[in-house]
Order: structure tokens, then C-alpha cells, then sequence
């Protein structure tokens, strides 16, 4: 009989588990919320079952109810995929009371990861630099002794300890801010029981991670890192592989210390080490104990299918041609943009609705994973992600040249897209130098301050003038055609006549 | 029809003549420059790209809860954009007789009342069409301002009035 495995969850990584574990052989069966029911994953899977309520906590985040599903169906496996519960190590200590097993490194190492404060601690006693923090803040009363270090160097941020996907998290500027900001963030529940930090925050920084997948036998196969520093509100926007912007012997002790670390807290399956690396100096910031958006870009590196990897080694099977520490060469230059549902020109407000028009067009040298369609809905509840785009070539400008042209072959109607934005970033001088910092898109690349090119504006005055002309025109005909069908038109038009 | 308006704050002029579908290509002179404009694709919901100097632009237009066009969406890339005149009626000149809360709806433009849809005692609520109210090819939809009853009706169907003629009273 097949085995059978619960994916309770939506949008491109449900489509990307779905058709991975079906290509081995599994039975995929989809949790979907009433909201998606028109989705494509519920299209793609071998079977779905409807969650009763569209609210996170009654759905995708509803352990019992997915635990209760998969024992009902007697599954093998749960994919958790990421956000949701995937870092959560209570769902995992539930599925193995339940006799399910949960697709992940495992309880003890997701309580590891997600406590932010106590990971530092363990990189710190294994003398990994780590990114300066301050303890723990659980009442604005404790904000006096939270310090970082010796100095309190602004601006700073301000975190939820375990939080992930960057939400929550906030820059301040100065100690009042930072004050009145945390007061804030513990007016909310799930903080106060969690508790916030403070860290350093490097706006001209850059954001590195190293990707990595470990096998039982303590192998470890290591991609090509990834830059990740072009962050809007903590999302990454725009990455890429390899980066550009560290030297060798950085790279090298990179690879060295994400090694101590996850031999450390032996940490099996696929993950991603975040480091912050200032003038040449890395810092070491976070692990994130699941499969990643940007996994396509090892994905592309290798030529191999990530989620099936992730999936082999989960049951101890041994990496293929890996014997002991294998460090992937980068074989090209590989960028990755996010697509979102969010208008660009108003203030990046998420857009909801119907597509009415979606078609693009691909080449080899490039990916665009999505879950729309002509038709789809883009559901106003969850997160605006709805894409990501993939471009490789052997050289880096050759790849952001692929990207922009790849992004002018998309159309997308009905909904709002950042496009406009993305193409924006890809054509900014500074980005082709390589001059990719944290603030990036605050210090290098302001997309309120863009300007239009005259033609365009004409072109679009034209389209314009036409496009009303010609609705008008409709609109009279439309009236007239009514009048024609009322009764009595065309004997009072004889009788005139 | 000349029609003036204004796209990312520069005022641009164009004339069309009424019987141009552009269908056939049209030629458009905006900022001194000549453009060729022809439809693209179409569907029931009206036109959906237009041929412009031989290269394909699918477009949208944002409008306002009215209905109103305030921008155009073209390749992506947003241009905020309004009618201001067509010939020498102001296009925007009917929008405060739909956020007056008096009660007296007055006609702004002369036209002609093509169609009634509430008698006199008829009750009415905020929004609802009235009449229709049709000025230089364009039908306007008169809306009552505020809930209530229709307490005088000024004008009847085929009527035509001038400017500033009372159109209906709400009480």
C-alpha cells in the first residue's frame, strides 16, 4: 500500500511538496481551508479534506485538528512545509505521541533553534562570533537591564524570540523608541509569554546564509550560500547565489562554523544557518529548522529536488556521494526574486480579488513557481506571497539582464503585483556593482522617489484617451440598443418616418 | 471629441472624432508626438490591450468606487491619471451633486432626462438611481444623496432642461 502523507497547507509549497512525494511514490493528501478551496494544490493532490473555518487557529495552525485528520486516515508522515507549525516542537512531540512522523529535524532540535537567545549561547561557548543581543524581556520593566554588551550601539532591533518569517520585528532608532516599542509589542499576548530581545541591527550589513542538509551518519552536504541582504519589511525580496560580496577565507570559516554548530546540536535534515556579515566579519544570527522559499536556489545548483532529499534522509538514508563534509561549487549565478500580492504604488498595501488574466512566457534559464492561474482567487487572509521567479546564468549581469526580461513576459490582471517594483531594484546601478546592504531599498534604491520616462507617460496618455473613448461609445450604444428593445421603438420610429 | 486630462500631473489634449472605434488604426496626436492606435484584444468586459505604433499594451484602468478612471495600469507600472474636460463640459463637474446632502438635486449641465426609475412618495436610499440624466452623449446616473422619500419631482422623461434646473427633492 502506498504511504500516505498529510500536507496541511497552501500556495507554492504545497503545489512543490505535493509534487515531489507524488513523484516517490506517496500518497499526498492536502488540509485546505474553505478559503482555498478553488486553489490549484487542491487541483493537484491526490486528495484534499476541507478544514471547517477559514481562521489560522481553526486551520493550517489547528494542530488537534490536523492530527486528528491524519489519524483518521491513518498517514504516515506529515509534511509541515514552513511558517504555520513547522518550527513549532510542541506539534512535533504531538505527532510522535500520536505515532505520526512530523517531516523535520526533530523536537529537541526545533526547541534549540527557536529560542533564539539559548542557540546564541551554544554558538557563543563554541566560539562562533554571534550577533550581539541582549536578554531576555518579558515586562517594560525589564527593558532598564536588557543591554547588548557594554555599549548600546543604535539602531537596534527588536524581536519576538521566536518569531520567524520576520514578523514582528522592529528597527529603533533610539533608547525611547526602543522603549515605547517593546512596551507595545507586550501589549500582545504571544509576546508577554515568549518574551522579546533586543540585537544589533547593520544596515550596511549583509545577509548570508549558509544551506545544508545532514545526514544519520553525520555527512553534510553544503550548496553555495546565499545573499539574502535586500529585505523589505524583513521579507527577502531579492536573492542570490553565490554572493558576491564576501572573500574566501570568510566563506571558508562560514562553512566551518555552521558545521560546529549543527554537529553540535546534532542537527539531521535540511535547515539554513543565517549569519549578518559586517566588514568582513560574520556574526552568526539564526538557524531555520525547515525548507526555506530560497531552497530553489541549492535546488538549481545541484540539479536535485530538495524536498525529496529532505524526505530521504528524514528516514536515514545516507546523502548520495557525500562522504563526510562536501562543499558544492556554485555551477551559476542564480537569482531568486519573491513575488507578492502587493500594490508598489500604494504603499504596498496586499491586493486581493480574482485573476482575471495571468500568462508569461519561460526559457531555459528560468523558473516562475506559482499557484496562480487565470481565474484564481488571492485570498485577502493570508500572506501576499504568491510566487517566486528563478533566473541563472554564468554571470551575474547576464542573470539580472535574463530576470528583467523574464518579468516584462509576465501579465497579471485583476490583482496588484509588485512587478513594478521588482523591475525597478533589477534596474538600479547599484545593485549591478553588487552594492547589496540590509537597507538597501532605504539608502540605495527608493522606489517613491522613481521617476518615468516622458515616452511612457505618453504612451500611457493615449491608452488612456482610447480606452475612454471607446467605453463611452460602448456605453451610448449599449443605451441606444436598450431603447430599441423597449416596446413600441420601431412603430414610433414609422409612424416619425 | 476633444478631451483633455491629465496623466502622472501633465495636462495632455487629444481629439477623436464620435465615430472613431479604432477599430481600424486611429492616429492620436499627444505632446506633438503621432501615435497609431488600434484595438488590441477585446472581450464582453470592453478592450483589453490596445495596438499602440504597432506594439501590443494590455492595460487596465482603476477607478473609483463610481466608477470614475483615476489611473491606468500599463505593463505593470502605474500612472495615476483623470478626465478633466470633454469638448467644453467639465467631466468632474456632476461629482459634488452626488456628495450634496441637502435633499435638492439640481442639474449642473443641460441635457436631457432620458429615464425615471422613482416617482414622487417613492422611498429612496442613499445611492439609489433616480433618473438619468444625459448630457453630450453621456449618461449620467443621478443618485439620491440621502435616505428618504422623493418629495418633488422636477422634471419628466424625454424633458429637456439647462443647467442649474431642479431635478428632485428628498426629504
Amino acid at each position: 500500500m502506498k504511504k500516505k502523507v498529510i500536507i496541511p497547507h497552501r500556495g507554492v509549497i504545497a503545489l512543490d511538496i505535493i509534487d515531489s512525494l507524488k513523484g516517490i511514490g506517496l500518497e499526498t493528501i492536502l488540509l485546505y481551508s474553505p478559503e482555498d478551496s478553488q486553489s490549484l494544490p487542491v487541483k493537484l493532490a491526490d486528495k484534499s479534506f476541507k478544514f471547517y473555518s477559514s481562521r489560522l487557529e481553526d486551520s493550517y495552525n489547528d494542530m488537534e485538528a490536523i492530527i486528528d485528520k491524519a489519524l483518521e486516515l491513518k498517514a504516515d508522515y506529515i509534511h509541515p512545509g514552513y511558517g504555520f507549525q513547522s518550527e513549532n516542537p510542541e506539534f512535533d512531540h504531538l505527532c510522535a505521541a500520536n505515532n505520526i512522523k512530523l517531516i523535520g529535524p526533530g523536537a529537541s532540535v526545533l526547541e534549540t533553534v527557536q529560542d533564539k537567545i539559548r542557540l546564541r549561547k551554544i554558538a557563543d561557548k563554541l566560539g562562533i562570533r554571534v550577533l550581539p543581543y541582549s536578554q531576555l524581556i518579558k515586562t517594560p520593566g525589564d527593558f532598564e537591564s536588557a543591554s547588548i554588551s557594554h555599549d548600546n550601539r543604535y539602531p537596534m532591533l527588536v524581536k519576538p524570540l521566536k518569531g520567524s518569517g520576520g514578523r514582528g520585528i522592529k528597527v529603533v532608532e533610539f533608547k525611547k523608541d526602543a522603549q515605547d516599542r517593546a512596551a507595545k509589542m507586550l501589549k500582545r499576548e504571544d509576546n508577554r509569554k515568549q518574551g522579546l530581545f533586543l540585537e544589533e541591527f547593520f544596515p550596511f550589513g549583509r545577509h548570508i546564509e549558509i544551506p545544508f542538509i545532514r545526514d544519520i551518519e553525520g555527512n553534510i552536504l553544503f550548496p553555495p550560500e546565499i545573499e539574502s541582504s535586500l529585505q523589505r519589511r524583513f521579507q527577502k525580496i531579492f536573492q542570490e547565489s553565490p554572493s558576491v560580496n564576501i572573500s574566501e577565507n570568510l566563506r571558508k570559516s562560514l562553512y566551518q562554523n555552521t558545521q560546529k554548530l549543527i554537529e553540535a546540536i546534532d542537527y539531521i535534515g535540511l535547515g539554513c544557518v543565517e549569519f549578518i556579515v559586517d566588514n568582513d566579519t560574520a556574526y552568526f544570527s539564526e538557524i531555520n529548522p525547515s525548507i526555506q522559499i530560497n531552497t530553489l536556489i541549492p535546488e538549481i545548483h545541484l540539479v536535485s529536488n530538495f524536498i525529496k532529499k529532505q524526505f530521504a534522509v528524514f528516514n536515514g538514508e545516507l546523502l548520495h556521494r557525500v562522504d563526510g563534509v562536501k562543499i558544492v561549487k556554485p555551477s551559476h549565478h542564480v537569482l531568486l526574486v519573491s513575488l507578492m500580492a502587493e500594490n508598489p504604488f500604494d504603499h504596498f498595501q496586499p491586493s486581493s480579488g480574482t485573476v482575471t488574466e495571468f500568462y508569461s512566457y519561460s526559457t531555459i534559464r528560468n523558473i516562475f513557481k506559482t499557484y496562480l492561474y487565470t481565474g484564481a482567487r488571492v485570498s485577502p487572509l493570508y500572506d501576499p506571497y504568491i510566487g517566486k521567479i528563478v533566473t541563472f546564468s554564468s554571470r551575474r549581469d547576464h542573470s539580472i539582464g535574463a530576470m528583467r526580461n523574464f518579468l516584462s513576459n509576465i501579465t497579471i490582471k485583476g490583482i496588484k503585483t509588485n512587478l513594478a517594483f521588482i523591475r525597478y531594484i533589477l534596474q538600479d546601478e547599484s545593485l549591478a556593482r553588487g552594492e547589496t546592504i540590509i537597507d538597501f531599498l532605504n539608502l540605495k534604491c527608493d522606489f517613491s522617489r522613481r521617476k518615468k520616462r516622458e515616452a511612457d507617460i505618453s504612451i500611457a496618455a493615449a491608452l488612456f484617451a482610447a480606452a475612454f473613448h471607446v467605453e463611452n461609445r460602448n456605453k451610448n450604444y449599449k443605451a441606444k440598443l436598450e431603447t430599441m428593445k423597449q416596446p413600441g421603438f420601431f412603430k414610433r420610429l414609422f409612424n416619425r418616418m | 471629441m476633444k478631451y483633455k486630462f491629465q496623466v502622472e500631473n501633465r495636462s495632455f489634449e487629444v481629439e477623436i472624432t464620435i465615430n472613431a472605434t479604432f477599430h481600424s488604426e486611429t492616429t492620436l496626436e499627444i505632446n506633438r508626438g503621432r501615435y497609431n492606435v488600434s484595438v488590441g484584444e477585446s472581450d464582453e468586459n470592453g478592450v483589453k490591450s490596445f495596438m499602440v505604433n504597432n506594439k501590443l499594451y494590455p492595460f487596465e484602468l482603476e477607478r473609483d468606487p463610481e466608477g470614475y478612471p483615476t489611473g491606468i495600469y500599463v505593463n505593470g507600472d502605474y500612472y495615476p491619471a483623470s478626465l478633466l474636460k470633454i469638448d467644453k463640459l467639465f467631466y468632474y463637474k456632476e461629482k459634488p451633486l452626488m456628495s450634496s446632502k441637502s435633499g435638492i438635486v439640481k442639474s449642473f449641465i443641460p441635457g436631457y432626462i432620458k429615464k425615471i426609475y422613482n416617482r414622487v412618495n417613492d422611498s429612496v436610499n442613499e445611492g439609489d438611481i433616480v433618473l438619468i440624466h444625459e448630457a453630450m452623449k453621456m449618461e449620467n446616473e443621478i443618485k439620491a444623496p440621502k435616505p428618504g422619500i422623493i418629495k418633488t419631482l422636477g422634471v419628466d422623461e424625454g424633458d429637456n432642461i439647462l443647467a442649474n434646473h431642479l431635478l428632485f427633492e428628498i426629504e
